[in-house]
């Protein structure tokens, strides 16, 4: 997450300045109503003239007559500072140990209702992949509504397998934890209204590599960007084809590579979360290099 | 009230009917092999027609798919299941150039998706094309130009969601009609040389 990241590198910033200028060390106790000598040298006389100065007429030690308190609270305090800065400064260079380039983020989506389907794939990661991770457990009632149904292909037997949504315990019975990888699609069905799913989770950076084999493959964006075939780096070989599914249609429409282009419906484009079939006639390997700037 | 439930009934059979119809990608582009390419074996309708071995293309030609339920053997028994037959299909919407070359992937087509096939499962298949321009030639039946027709083939026709399977088939080659005074030229030929050899 870019904002917590620039918080940590504003926290250490500060510190590290303050450090660096005995100056600016000076400044801040003093704003801290810390008194401290400015001089190394002078730092006894300096007590001293400190404990022999006469107090200001709104003192209210002066009435009650106890310097001894005054001076033993000075040092008390001037310690507490020290260790405070002392902890300030461990804190800070601990925390700049553990600087963190993570990214997280969300992405909505909306399931067409009615008992339509929907193709839709998780476009970021979470520490659960799985059915209850990404679409909510039964009891308490989380994610997609009871009765929902979500399709998840299979590629060995090239078709889909359906699992269905309850209102009790995992709400996916043995099937909780059937991994919904990032860049795998599903269908989603919902009975009643339209639902709007959040995604959430961390956006993958790097080097990332979507393989899919020949015949038919459900797939999505491993990263949660959008544009054209070619612009989210999805360029398979000749006479590979791109079957994108339309909710308004409720079928797909087809988008072939051709030597010399796209042809059938163009070339496709994507949105984040979109799920969509790549056939292919050989092993491809869909690679992105995506780093958030 | 009877006639509320009656019209209910058949509409929603006719929805469901819709729903549950079979659709398939017709196309020949699996693969942009030369051999899997539709081309012209002979030439009969000028440099319009294209020449031999170039491939077909363009406004010129249209390609029409073909299907019955089950799978067929033989073109006999493909005809007597009285096969079902697509839209035709031209232009550069669907081919991917004009007639000529095939290095140009002339000869290869898309067409989208054929729907309403049937209910879902495996049909017997069969492409065919022909040289359009000119009266008479809007139908593969009546076209008097090139014409050419694909070996059978068998497709798993899907339904919605599954995915759509494409038709795969080898090349074939358009070519001249014969015309009805060739076929008697040709019996009177035959009958010729019969004579000839029962007088020797």
């Amino acid at each position: 997450m870019p904002a917590p990241n620039w918080q940590i590198s504003v926290h250490v910033g500060v510190f590290q300045a303050i450090l660096s200028s005995s100056w600016r060390l000076q400044k801040i106790l003093r704003l801290l109503d810390l008194r401290v000598p400015s001089d190394p040298k002078h730092v006894q006389k300096k007590t001293k003239k400190v404990v022999d100065t006469p107090l200001h007429l709104w003192n209210s030690f002066a009435t009650h007559g106890n310097i001894q308190i005054q001076n033993n609270m000075r040092t008390k305090t001037l310690l507490a500072a020290a260790a405070m800065l002392a902890a300030g400064f461990a804190s800070s260079m601990a925390q700049s140990n553990v600087y963190s380039l993570n990214v997280v983020g969300y992405v909505n989506y909306t399931f067409v209702g009615g008992g339509l389907f929907t193709a839709t794939a998780n476009p970021l990661n979470t520490s659960s992949n799985t059915l209850a991770g990404i679409f909510g457990t039964g009891s308490p009632l989380t994610g997609l509504p009871a009765g929902s149904q979500v399709q998840k292909w299979d590629y060995t037997l090239q078709d889909f397998v359906p699992y269905t949504k309850t209102p009790v315990g995992s709400g996916w019975g043995a099937n909780a934890a059937v991994p919904i990888v990032p860049g795998q699609a599903v269908f989603v069905k919902i009975t009643g209204a339209s639902y709007t799913n959040t995604y959430v989770g961390e956006v993958l950076q790097g080097n990332l590599t979507n393989a899919t084999l020949a015949n038919f493959n459900f797939i999505g964006n491993l990263v949660p960007d959008s544009g054209t075939a070619t612009q989210v780096g999805l360029v398979p070989a000749a006479g590979a084809q791109v079957q994108k599914w339309s909710t308004s249609l409720q079928d797909f429409v087809l988008s072939s590579k051709t030597p010399i282009g796209w042809s059938g419906a163009g070339e496709p484009s994507f949105a984040p979360g979109d799920g969509f079939f790549l056939k292919n006639n050989a092993a491809y390997n869909w690679v992105r290099n995506f780093t958030v700037q | 009230m009877k006639k509320l439930l009656l019209s209910l009934t058949v509409a929603a059979l006719s929805v469901a009917t819709t729903y549950g119809q079979g659709r398939v990608a017709f196309n020949n582009q699996s693969t942009f092999n030369n051999a899997d390419a539709i081309t012209i074996s002979a030439q009969n309708m000028g440099a319009a027609g294209g020449l031999a071995g170039q491939g077909i293309g363009g406004n010129n030609y249209s390609v029409q798919l073909r299907w019955a339920a089950g799978t067929i053997t033989g073109q006999a028994a493909f005809e007597a299941a009285n096969p079902l037959a697509s839209a035709a299909f031209t232009g550069s919407g669907v081919f991917l150039a004009n007639t000529g070359d095939l290095a140009t992937f002339a000869g290869f087509f898309d067409a989208g998706t054929v729907a309403n096939i049937g209910a879902p499962g495996t049909y017997t298949m069969q492409a065919q094309a022909w040289y359009n321009v000119g009266a008479g030639n809007a139908n593969y039946a009546t076209a008097t130009g090139n014409v050419g027709r694909s070996a059978l083939f068998t497709v798993n026709v899907t339904a919605s969601p599954t995915p759509v399977n494409s038709t795969i088939f080898p090349g074939f080659q358009v070519s001249a009609v014969p015309e009805p005074s060739t076929f008697a030229l040709a019996g009177l030929g035959a009958a010729a040389l019969l004579l000839f050899r029962r007088r020797k």
